[in-house]
């Protein structure tokens, strides 16, 4: 211990929180005779202004060197503590937070007289501790101001753009051909009937052409080293087997390609277009580069073709040995915009898709709709007919125990749209099965209106059963209920649209342990704090953007973009930050390179010095958990701020009065 | 594989034709069944919701009646008694407390239920254990018939206790006609409801549910629909001249049971099969001599 140990005890009683239940006079008085206890006070918020003043006034003029308070939760004040005591000139880490509200008065309410005893028993314990703390400080490291945003939507678009504007370098991956993601296979967005190309492909074409974004489109992150700051990123690049910089889109390879005619589905049309081998996946592609298919191209699988697209070709840009391509790029902060991926109704059975050609997904119909679609905007079925009535079914695999509890948010709006649209294209008569209506945002329960005063037919009922209304499979029925009129309804249609609701993607569980951040229970990204911190995740440097965080719509989708942008530009502006100070040391001396510290860290923070034979610890990486240090067999490592001293100071303190029944 | 055979009461009694029919066929297939003597009613599902002790007793013992008979597998043909002895075996197997008093009262008629007994129906038995090539090797006269398979609600659900065939969409009783070189006629109501529990608190609800079913059948070209379930059979044969009464028409479609379907594609004559029991007329269902063409 430090000679000449002065602590100062503040006892709060936050209001009522504390002061309700715990004796806080008693407490502050009990403190007075604590060992090296200069000074011991309550307040009634201790976090207010002149709380802090009288903190401070106590250091100058007391001349305190240790400070403990005794409040709420570290997580709440811990900082403003610690900047109070840094402000009046003493180190940070000498200061010692105590609960006494979370641990004390907020859970043994019901017994004031015990519940004051244990606020006392963990008030001596921070007392015993604090006098054995070292001063401590916070390391800074630069930030690399470039920054990676992966997933090319909406959201990666918007976040790049916004960082490319603020003059910082971005690399924006996305691994299909083209950026645009699921925005770009809609045909109108509501509640504006905004045509969705209109307003997104002059955003592509900027980040096509921005000079401070790299677009790397057709491919993919594979690893990502380093941490906050400092992330070495290792990208690769899928085979087009056309050189991208020579390729000039006029598309003339399409036209002379050996297949006559497009046969294969079309992974952007839902697979209900067709394409040949070489193809460019919808108009509007952002980059205007066309590639080739290997499991469909003829050269690539059987090296027997006459390879007219390369020849047709007036930049050769044909390169049918093209390899992947690894690049290493360094960047500061990451962005995460990965979007999501549609249910799947072969997993609600009951429905019937998949078994009967009259039941389509909401995305298969957008493109049936879009101009550009596969049927040229014409709204027509498999077998060619106009549908003469439409149901809409909401909550496809959402609010459902039995496939995702959650609501996908954006089904009740779109499913609204689509009902304008179909009956704009057809003047079916249009039946919307729904659960609730849910129109929260702006203009959007007057779109709800429009719709309804269209003469679209509302039925609140789930539906039970869809099945063929005879042989002739031309219509099916829906089997459902009306509930507000309380009957069963048995309606035969023409078209069933099923509202399928949102999903994470399906690999997204093996992406976040790229980025060494959180997935919630079904998948979606996690953020650090669903209300105050949406864009941040609990690793340092990874932000979120988007529906890989959750289900949303366009609006929302861009203002988590914009978030997630000047969250990674504070970093970069600051161009440094603070690590914390807690974390894990090794004493080289002790250190017999055993290695057995080293694969238990979770943060992979521990390496070893093959020259020095001794394990290392990356400051910058170590979150101070702790499991090296009691792993040790030689004792060899330490923590900041939770040394064994410490932390025996701490026990002894609890444990004073016995153990007690 | 040794099987103990639990006709149930609707077997014994009011389908008694069923408890004929099972006879027969099981010995032309050549399966050994032991029938379990002095068994008691399952319950019908009624005594599991009111007093589970008691049917944890009742069933218990059934259970216990069938190991002392020296079986591994118990065979029911019913699926309420399916659903009742499952749930119960079900507890008992989760629940060691509750297999312990349930022995604790079999001892004194000095019975004892080991909990290791498997339960099954008729038709999981022809499926999963005797195999359907083995079914569709003893056919000698192809049924050529358009049969529609109905299967019962509580054969398929609860699915995580019965453990049987796609809930949603099931396929076994269709595989099982194709088999027996008959036409299995797919409808949507084959997984539904017939109605037979609120046949006494509303009968007219009950017709009306059995009503559509039948109906759309009729409608599909069906010479006859297959039911596992006795219980089902009463409500679309028994039943059947109330339902012809709702709808307004005549339907005159001849219901049949598991077992006499079989025993039909195995050669056997209706009325061996105890189908001149039916109320709707049977008597007249036999093979085509060729496959039958058009609806």
């Amino acid at each position: 211990m430090a000679e000449n140990v002065k602590i100062g005890v503040y006892v709060c009683h936050c209001g009522a929180n504390i002061g309700g239940t715990i004796d806080v006079p008693g407490v502050a008085e009990f403190a007075k005779g604590l060992p090296n206890v200069a000074v011991s006070r309550d307040y009634k918020y201790a976090c207010s202004d002149p709380g802090q003043q009288m903190i401070r006034d106590d250091i100058k003029n007391l001349k305190l060197n240790r400070v403990v308070v005794a409040s709420c939760s570290p997580l709440m004040h811990e900082e403003t503590f610690r900047k109070c005591c840094s402000d009046a000139g003493l180190n940070p880490f000498f200061f010692q937070m105590v609960n006494i509200r979370e641990h004390a008065s907020w859970v043994h309410q019901q017994d004031k007289a015990k519940a004051t005893e244990k606020a006392k028993d963990l008030v001596r314990a921070a007392v015993l501790r604090v006098a054995d703390h070292e001063p401590l400080m916070k390391k800074r490291i630069p930030v690399n101001p470039s920054v990676l945003v992966v997933g090319g939507g909406i959201a990666g678009i918007h976040a790049a753009l916004t960082i490319g504007n603020a003059g910082k370098k971005v690399y924006l991956v996305e691994r299909e051909p083209t950026i645009g993601g699921h925005m770009a296979m809609l045909d109108k967005t509501f509640p504006t009937l905004d045509c969705a190309a209109c307003i997104l492909t002059p955003k592509m074409t900027s980040v096509g052409k921005h000079p401070n974004i790299t677009l790397w489109s057709y491919s993919d992150v594979v690893k990502v080293d380093g941490y906050v700051g400092n992330y070495k990123v290792t990208v690769r690049r899928k085979p087009r087997y056309v050189i991208e910089e020579r390729c000039i889109g006029c598309l003339q390879c399409i036209s002379s390609c050996v297949f006559k005619d497009a046969k294969f589905p079309n992974a952007f049309d839902q697979n209900m277009g067709k394409r040949k081998p070489v193809y460019i996946p919808f108009p509007q592609a952002v980059p205007m580069k066309v590639l080739v298919d290997p499991e469909t191209c003829l050269t690539l699988r059987t090296g027997k073709c006459k390879q007219t697209c390369a020849e047709s070709c007036g930049q050769m840009a044909f390169d049918f040995n093209q390899k992947e391509e690894f690049k290493e790029i360094e960047v500061g902060t990451i962005i995460l915009s990965t979007g999501f991926k549609p249910f799947d109704p072969k997993r609600t059975p009951h429905l019937g898709y998949g078994k009967y050609p009259n039941v389509y997904t909401s995305l298969e119909v957008e493109r049936l709709v879009n101009a550009s679609g596969p049927t040229d905007g014409h709204v027509v079925m498999r077998d060619g007919r106009k549908p003469e009535s439409v149901a809409i079914i909401h909550c496809v695999g959402s609010r459902d125990e039995k496939t995702n509890p959650y609501c996908s948010r954006v089904c009740c709006m779109y499913s609204l749209k689509l009902a304008h649209l179909i009956k704009e294209h057809t003047n079916a008569k249009i039946y919307e099965f729904y659960i609730d209506m849910r129109t929260p945002g702006k203009g959007f329960e007057e779109f709800y209106n429009r719709i309804a005063e269209e003469g679209v037919t509302f039925i609140q009922g789930k539906v039970a059963n869809i099945s063929p209304e005879d042989e002739s499979g031309k219509r099916v029925v829906v089997e459902g209920e009306n509930i507000l009129i309380g009957r069963k309804v048995k309606i035969p249609v023409d078209m069933v649209v099923l509202a399928v609701g949102l999903e994470a993607q399906s690999d997204a569980k093996d992406v976040r342990r790229l980025f060494n951040i959180s997935c919630s229970e079904e998948g979606w990204f996690l953020e650090r704090h669903p209300k105050l911190a949406p864009v941040s995740t609990f690793t340092e440097g990874i932000f979120l953007s988007g529906c890989c965080q959750g289900p949303k719509d366009i609006p929302d989708t861009v203002a988590q973009a914009g978030a997630a942008a000047a969250e990674a530009l504070v970093l970069i502006d600051r161009g440094e930050i603070e690590l914390e100070a807690n974390f894990a040391y090794v004493r080289e001396n002790d250190c017999s390179g055993c290695k057995s510290c080293i694969n238990l860290c979770p943060y992979s923070a521990i390496s070893f010095d093959l020259v020095k034979g001794k394990a290392v610890i990356n400051e910058a990486l170590c979150k101070g958990c702790g499991t090296c240090v009691a792993s040790c067999p030689s004792g060899a490592i330490g923590q900041h701020l939770f040394e064994d001293v410490q932390i025996f100071d701490e026990i002894r303190g609890i444990l004073t009065n016995g153990v007690k029944g | 594989m040794k099987y103990a055979l639990y006709p149930g009461c609707v077997a014994e009694d009011s389908c008694r034709e069923l408890g004929m029919a099972i006879k027969f066929v099981t010995r032309k297939l050549g399966l050994e069944m032991t029938t379990i003597e002095n068994a008691t009613c399952c319950g019908s599902g009624y005594l599991t919701a009111y007093d589970g002790e008691l049917s944890n007793f009742l069933n218990g013992r059934t259970l216990a009646l069938a190991e002392k008979a020296g079986a591994d597998t118990l065979v029911t043909v019913c699926s309420l008694c399916q659903l009742s002895l499952m749930k119960v075996d079900k507890e008992l197997k989760r629940d060691p407390a509750a297999l312990k008093r349930t022995n604790e009262r079999l001892a004194e008629v000095k019975l004892h239920y080991s909990g290791k007994l498997k339960i099954k129906h008729l038709l999981q038995v022809l499926l999963e254990d005797y195999g359907i090539e083995k079914i569709a090797a003893k056919v000698t006269r192809p049924l050529n018939l358009k049969v529609a398979p109905f299967y019962s609600c509580q054969l398929l659900r609860p699915s995580d206790i019965l453990h049987f065939d796609d809930p949603e969409d099931p396929k076994s009783l269709a595989n099982l006609i194709k088999a027996l070189g008959g036409t299995p006629v797919e409808f949507p109501g084959k997984t539904k409801c017939c109605g037979f529990h609120i046949l006494v608190v509303d009968p007219e609800m009950a017709i009306k549910m059995s009503g559509s079913i039948l109906e759309d059948v009729k409608k599909r070209g069906a010479d006859c629909m297959v039911v596992p379930c006795p219980c089902c059979h009463l409500v679309f044969d028994m039943y059947q001249p109330r339902i012809e009464k709702g709808l307004g028409k005549k339907l005159r479609l001849p219901i049949v049971h598991l077992p006499q379907l079989i025993g039909l594609a195995l050669g056997m004559m209706p009325k061996e099969l105890g189908m001149g029991r039916h109320v709707a007329d049977a008597t007249k269902l036999r093979p085509r001599a060729k496959a039958s063409t058009g609806s």
